[in-house]
């Protein structure tokens, strides 16, 4: 019991003194709490899949009712703008060169005949061209249904937990943690080896503390920070951008904690085995930038290589905003999670016994 | 000619946090063309580098005027830097690039053609020793090294006005005489100014000049022999006869004035084998005699007072006397039993094939202030660290107050103190807390804790700076925390590596008023210096040169040669000397 | 300021001082080698990633087809399903398997016809239902595509030939690929990474070791320092850059259909204005932590977010996209894509061109008189 009481006083020590660190210099603590909040704000606005605005150019040769039909059609839904009114061809060509429209519309003269709508799209923002052209489509099924009523399925869609399709959901949900892992392992990663730059290593191995109690000590203020950064911008995503929260804060704190300790292992070997902060600052950044790739928030593990799915099989940050995205917006609970929230401990089991070896071995 | 230094109505403030720290508010300095070699002296944070700093042109005035050899200056006018060369404290070398490197850089960046004169940069590193050393990188070398790169990276442009701040700080005698040797060559030889900034009043007295700043002001300026008569019938010498020397400066020095609110002895100096002590005015051979006999009557009719000149340092310390910070008394019935507390056998510390520290074996008993002198890299501190289990040996074995280091590390821990080289507290956070970080991690908590910190925040007069961070605090104040840092656990062995680094004499001998304090107590204190004169302080030192033990003895052994007592400097430089030569007559052997 | 600058500027730059402090730069990173850990590894790291990792098209996506009452109609429906290289079917024939497979993760999407379909059919007024995982909004999006098309397309064949139909031609991107979009932004994206990191370290270094202090005691005036740092650091930069385009032709695959010499100068250019970026954030933070965590959190995250590489800025809020067009790596990407996918715009890409090099030269003067202010 007395040695237990000892060990959590030593801890103690260390681990509000790394805080203090963290806090008191209004350099770090501005980079700490300033940036996560802008980005959470610009992303939220501008991390958009669907298409607020759609420039488009039409010209029609054919002088059939249907294109003007067609035409109207795809002027009524919503966002399309006609940038130009094309008298030709080349017109509506060059309004898509320029970039000024994403897609051209055009009515061959031999319409009337083949009934065939030719949209030219801008395959230089394919995802962009893409959507738009679901939307030419969706109007054009529309108008199929409505005129013949035969044969044309209309396509009733539900997306579970997030009815509208609104890509900030996807996206915010995720940076809760894709924002929170370049500081906390940076962080960390400097903890050791600034100290040793500074001299003060020496200085906490000449006090009593165990290598454990000082390795717990200087883990945890990086995994405070990192639940503090990820409970705000949740709180951002629930108040400021009304994303319902379906799940329970303990789950999603859960997620957080594990998480943070995952990373925090990663950052904390890179700083036993760097000599100076700036090797750890470039090591860390070699690892976060594509941890934060492979991680499916911004493109779809799915739509990965066989190959590389194992590769990003490795990324906490894949296990870690897919459960938040479970907790969050699903509402699932922290026993439905495990098969995430295993592997996440697994690689937190991993990093941070490995911080531990290196640590200790450091040590003498 | 023009005056060299001519400064009028300065006016200089620091941004400190959220307020301003006025340095120089109205200060004015003239320095007439006689003076060649002037030295600015004044305790922490009275304003030295930053006078420097102005002077060389890296900082601007806020108000007033500031000339330096008749020019303003104004670094990024090449008039003004080819003719000035300036040494910042910090040194500013670039640590991965190599000597030659270095110097190449620093004379190019001052207008000198480095291609064209590659003779003279050789000549320039010839003179400094560091011509072996042209591609070892800067920081590979030892410390004495890299101040003489910086000095040499400050004249090599053949400057006509030099301003070195603290050219000698943290180097050894040998080194020290070595650098002093060069900017005295140089002065004479090229008929420069120069100014410079040392702790080391034997330098101060050296100068045509020495000016003593302290809290923005000039408090003192004048050539050494002319300051110095301003003591005049104040100073004495006590020897001791047969006394026990160290004992008896510690006995001499509980009854001064840094102990006793009404005692006549000012400042007590242990010197040469005699001490040297300054009286209040007024004091006279007889009235000291009557006072040593009353506070110790067992010993008095051993102690033989007697007038003596005074010296630059007694004026320097008459000038700052502080008794603010009160040292208690060591308990006078405090008996403790004499045993051995370190036991060093046989350690020896290999890095590749480079050999640190070779079969060190010394032995030190409870309550003795042990020093370990060498000149920098002479494994001091490698030896330091194995004691203090911060570096393992790569043979022999190391016991500390029983523990066995190599299995009960945490255990000892818990008992020992250690101030290093450096500041190493942690910096961005307040005295208070850093206080606070230490009580904790050696498990003192709650109110013990917090009644700990208060002690010791006015013990060593941290109080008015409890709350500002320790980054902030100047050096003598850092210097102050680190040392009530290391004792807030109450260790009962103190292992301090050259925690007076850069101290000026008063705040020296505060230090060692608390040390000695400490060890009457029944505390184990274990040292490194750099400054020789403190060593008559120890019970016993050694001198260690290329990781072997030269020497092992109490002051007066080590230095009586031939009948007669020499400084602890000159017997180190003379013994060191001696012990290189035999190396190097032995590798020619082999 | 000005008047300052003017001064700075008025001296002009000393050769001999330029050419030794460039000297001392190129030592240092001999010495300490792991800044070319950013110029050779991250490149190669991020195009690997970015040729082989990053895609916006997944391709099968698993799906559940429900049919309870296995009719001519749906049987054609999901053989057409089937079919597809597009999707991964589970066939399930009731809703309550669907959903267990849905809710455990198995599949994200479900497809299930209700069971009047077949004669809503004949009616014309046939509704299948298709429940998405929405958590992943663009991956839900996608797929919606896909089924649409897949659907219309198997009973297309059964109607009367007065449908209309949709013929598109994705033009500049044939195969529709999307590593071509991605890839022709994330040039961008990695130089800006490589360039602005690398510029964050060096002034940061200099004031962290102290050796600003006896910089500032030479003549060397604070133009010649940020310069000789920007011309060093921008060489290194540069080859980063280069590595990067290599790299990502070399992986990709991704057409040239501009003319090169647009393609070498927006390289060049764009570099610099990074680098330049990279020294000012160093030269303003004064402290290599801060300033390569800056680096990052404005250099390199909105250039992933809000330039419309990733995400197209038509579809960001009205003041977002203001800010994006603000922001010069946005001209740099439209140019990027212009000059890789399409070929022409001239005057487009020089209009991008100019934008980044003026950008660049605000940032280089801005970090010399930073530098200026806190060190003379």
């Amino acid at each position: 019991m007395k040695a237990l009481l000892r060990t959590l006083s030593m801890i103690f020590a260390i681990l509000k003194k790394e805080l203090i660190v963290i806090v008191m210099d209004p350099g770090s603590r501005r980079v700490l709490v300033v940036p996560i909040i802008v980005q959470c704000i610009i992303f939220g606005y501008g991390a958009n899949f669907q298409l607020e605005q759609v420039p488009y150019a039409a010209f029609s040769a054919s002088d059939d009712a249907l294109s003007r039909q067609v035409l109207e059609e795809v002027a009524n839904t919503p966002g399309f703008v006609r940038t130009r009114d094309c008298l030709s061809l080349e017109c509506a060509a060059q309004s898509v060169e320029s970039g000024e429209a994403l897609i051209g519309i055009y009515f061959a003269p031999d319409f009337k005949r083949t009934r065939e709508v030719l949209v030219m799209a801008d395959g230089r923002q394919n995802p962009s061209a893409n959507t738009a052209l679901s939307y030419v489509q969706a109007a054009i099924t529309k108008l199929n249904v409505a005129r013949s009523g035969q044969g044309a399925v209309s396509l009733d869609v539900r997306q579970a937990f997030n009815e509208n399709n609104i890509t900030r959901f996807t996206v915010l949900t995720g940076m809760v943690l894709a924002l929170t892992v370049v500081q906390v392992v940076m962080l960390s990663s400097l903890e050791v080896s600034r100290e040793r730059e500074e001299g003060s290593f020496d200085m906490m191995l000449m006090t009593p503390a165990s290598s454990a109690e000082m390795l717990i000590g200087k883990a945890l203020p990086p995994v405070i920070v990192a639940v503090f950064q990820s409970l705000t911008l949740a709180a951002i995503c629930n108040f400021y951008f009304d994303i319902p929260f379906r799940g329970s804060v303990w789950d999603l704190l859960a997620v957080i904690l594990l998480f943070g300790v995952a990373c925090v292992g990663i950052g904390l070997a890179v700083s036993v085995l760097s000599k100076t902060s700036l090797k750890s600052i470039i090591v860390s950044f070699l690892i976060v930038m594509p941890a934060i790739l492979m991680s499916g928030l911004i493109t779809p593990v799915d739509a990965m290589p066989q190959w590389f799915r194992y590769v990003a099989y490795c990324d906490p940050l894949y296990y870690g905003i897919e459960a938040v995205w479970r907790v969050y917006l699903q509402g699932e609970t922290f026993v439905q999670n495990l098969t995430l929230l295993l592997p996440l401990f697994g690689i937190a089991a991993v990093t941070l016994g490995a911080a531990g070896i290196l640590f200790r071995k450091n040590l003498d | 000619m023009t005056d060299p230094v001519q400064v009028n109505g300065l006016c200089k403030a620091y941004r400190a946090g959220r307020g301003l720290k006025r340095v120089y508010e109205d200060f004015s300095l003239r320095i007439a063309d006689s003076a060649r070699l002037v030295c600015l002296m004044g305790p922490d944070g009275a304003g030295k580098s930053t006078l420097m700093k102005l002077l060389a042109g890296v900082l601007r005035p806020d108000q007033g005027q500031v000339r330096l050899c008749g020019m303003v200056p104004d670094s990024s006018d090449l008039a003004f830097t080819s003719k000035v060369g300036y040494m910042s404290q910090t040194l500013g070398l670039y640590g991965e690039l190599t000597v030659r490197e270095n110097l190449e850089i620093f004379a190019a960046l001052r207008g000198m053609d480095v291609r064209k004169n590659a003779a003279d940069l050789d000549g320039i590193l010839r003179k400094v020793g560091l011509f072996e050393f042209s591609n070892r990188q800067a920081d590979s070398l030892s410390g004495g090294m890299k101040q003489k790169l910086g000095l040499a990276c400050a004249v090599c442009a053949c400057p006509r006005c030099l301003i070195l701040d603290e050219p000698t700080v943290g180097v050894d005698p040998v080194s020290r005489q070595e650098l002093w040797a060069i900017t005295l060559d140089y002065v004479r030889r090229e008929g420069a100014f120069c100014l410079f900034s040392s702790a080391y009043l034997e330098e101060a007295a050296a100068a045509d000049q020495a000016v003593m700043l302290q809290n923005g002001r000039i408090v003192l300026q004048g050539a050494a022999a002319q300051l110095r008569t301003g003591l005049q019938g104040r100073t004495f010498a006590v020897s001791t006869g047969d006394l026990p020397y160290t004992a008896t400066v510690r006995r001499l020095m509980f009854s001064s004035r840094h102990f006793l609110d009404d005692s006549p002895l000012l400042d007590i100096c242990p010197r040469m084998g005699r001490i040297d002590v300054l009286a209040a005015p007024g004091a006279t051979v007889q009235s000291l005699g009557v006072f040593l006999k009353e506070k110790m009557p067992d010993a008095a009719f051993g102690l033989k007072v007697a007038p003596r000149e005074p010296q630059l340092e007694d004026v320097y310390v008459a000038h700052t006397l502080d008794f603010s910070q009160k040292t208690a008394l060591p308990d006078p019935g405090a008996a403790f039993e004499r045993r051995t507390v370190i036991d060093v056998r046989g350690i020896c510390k290999r890095f590749g094939s480079f050999t640190a520290v070779r079969h060190s074996d010394f032995k030190v008993q409870k309550g003795e202030i042990f020093g370990l002198l060498g000149p920098n890299g002479a494994g001091k501190t490698t030896t330091f660290r194995m004691i203090c289990a911060l570096l393992k040996p790569t043979e022999g074995q190391v016991t500390v107050g029983g523990y066995d280091l190599r299995t009960a590390k945490s255990d000892l821990r818990a008992h020992i103190g250690y101030v290093s080289q450096k500041f190493s507290l942690y910096r961005k956070l307040t005295a208070r807390q850093n206080l606070e970080y230490f009580g904790r991690s050696y498990g003192i908590s709650g109110s013990k804790l917090k009644k700990r910190v208060e002690e010791l925040l006015d013990e060593f007069s941290l109080r008015g700076s409890a709350d500002d961070l320790s980054e902030s605090l100047p050096f003598g104040l850092q210097r102050q925390l680190s040392m009530a840092c290391a004792l807030i656990h109450r260790p009962e062995v103190l292992f301090l590596d050259e925690a007076t680094s850069g101290a000026d004499p008063m705040a020296r001998r505060t230090f060692w008023n608390r040390v000695c304090a400490l060890s009457s107590g029944g505390t184990t204190v274990v040292v490194t210096t750099h400054f020789m004169d403190e060593a008559e302080y120890c019970d016993r030192f050694l001198i260690q040169d290329r990781g072997r033990i030269l020497v092992l003895g109490t002051p007066d052994e080590v230095c009586t040669q031939g009948g007669r007592r020499v400084s602890i400097e000159d017997a180190f430089v003379a013994l060191v000397h001696q012990f290189r030569q035999q190396e190097g007559r032995h590798a020619q052997d082999a | 300021m000005l008047r300052t600058l003017k001064a700075i500027f008025a001296r002009g730059v000393n050769p001999a001082f330029l050419f030794i402090l460039i000297k001392k730069e190129l030592l240092q990173i001999s010495r300490d080698p792991s800044v070319l850990a950013v110029v050779i590894l991250q490149p190669l790291l991020l195009v690997v990633l970015y040729c082989f990792a990053m895609r916006m098209d997944v391709k099968p996506v698993e799906i559940a087809i429900v049919t309870p009452y296995q009719s001519q109609v749906q049987r054609q429906v999901t053989d057409a399903f089937i079919g597809s290289a597009y999707f991964d079917v589970t066939v399930v024939s009731t809703l309550g398997e669907g959903r267990a497979l849905f809710d455990s993760h198995k599949v994200k999407n479900l497809l299930y016809f209700p069971p009047d379909f077949d004669e809503a059919l004949a009616a014309g007024k046939a509704r299948a239902l298709l429940y998405e995982n929405g958590a992943q909004a663009q991956l839900a999006q996608l797929t919606q595509s896909y089924v649409s098309a897949t659907l219309q397309g198997a009973l297309g064949g059964a109607a009367s030939g007065s449908q209309i139909t949709l013929s598109s031609r994705t033009w500049y991107n044939e195969a529709n690929d999307s590593t071509w979009f991605l890839m022709s932004g994330q040039y961008i994206a990695i130089m800006t990474l490589v360039c602005a990191f690398l510029g964050s370290f060096v002034i940061a270094r200099e004031w962290d070791r102290g050796t600003m202090e006896s910089l500032s005691g030479t003549s060397a005036s604070s133009l010649e320092i940020v310069l000789s740092k920007v011309i060093t650091y921008y060489g290194l930069g540069l080859c980063g850059s280069m590595l990067t385009v290599f790299l990502g032709q070399m992986f990709s695959g991704i057409p040239v259909r501009g003319a090169v010499a647009w393609i070498v100068a927006l390289v060049l250019i764009y570099s610099f204005e990074m680098v330049c970026f990279g020294v000012l954030i160093s030269a303003v933070c004064k402290n290599q932590f801060l300033a390569s965590e800056y680096a990052i959190i404005i250099g390199a995250l909105p250039t992933m977010l809000l330039t419309g590489m990733v995400f197209d800025l038509r579809g960001a809020a009205e003041g977002i996209r203001i800010l994006g067009w603000l922001l010069p790596p946005t001209y740099a990407v439209e140019a990027s894509r212009i000059c890789f996918l399409s070929g022409g715009q001239d005057l487009t890409v020089l209009r991008d061109l100019l934008v980044q090099a003026l950008w660049g030269i605000f940032f280089f003067i801005c970090a010399v008189y930073r530098v200026q202010k806190d060190s003379k």
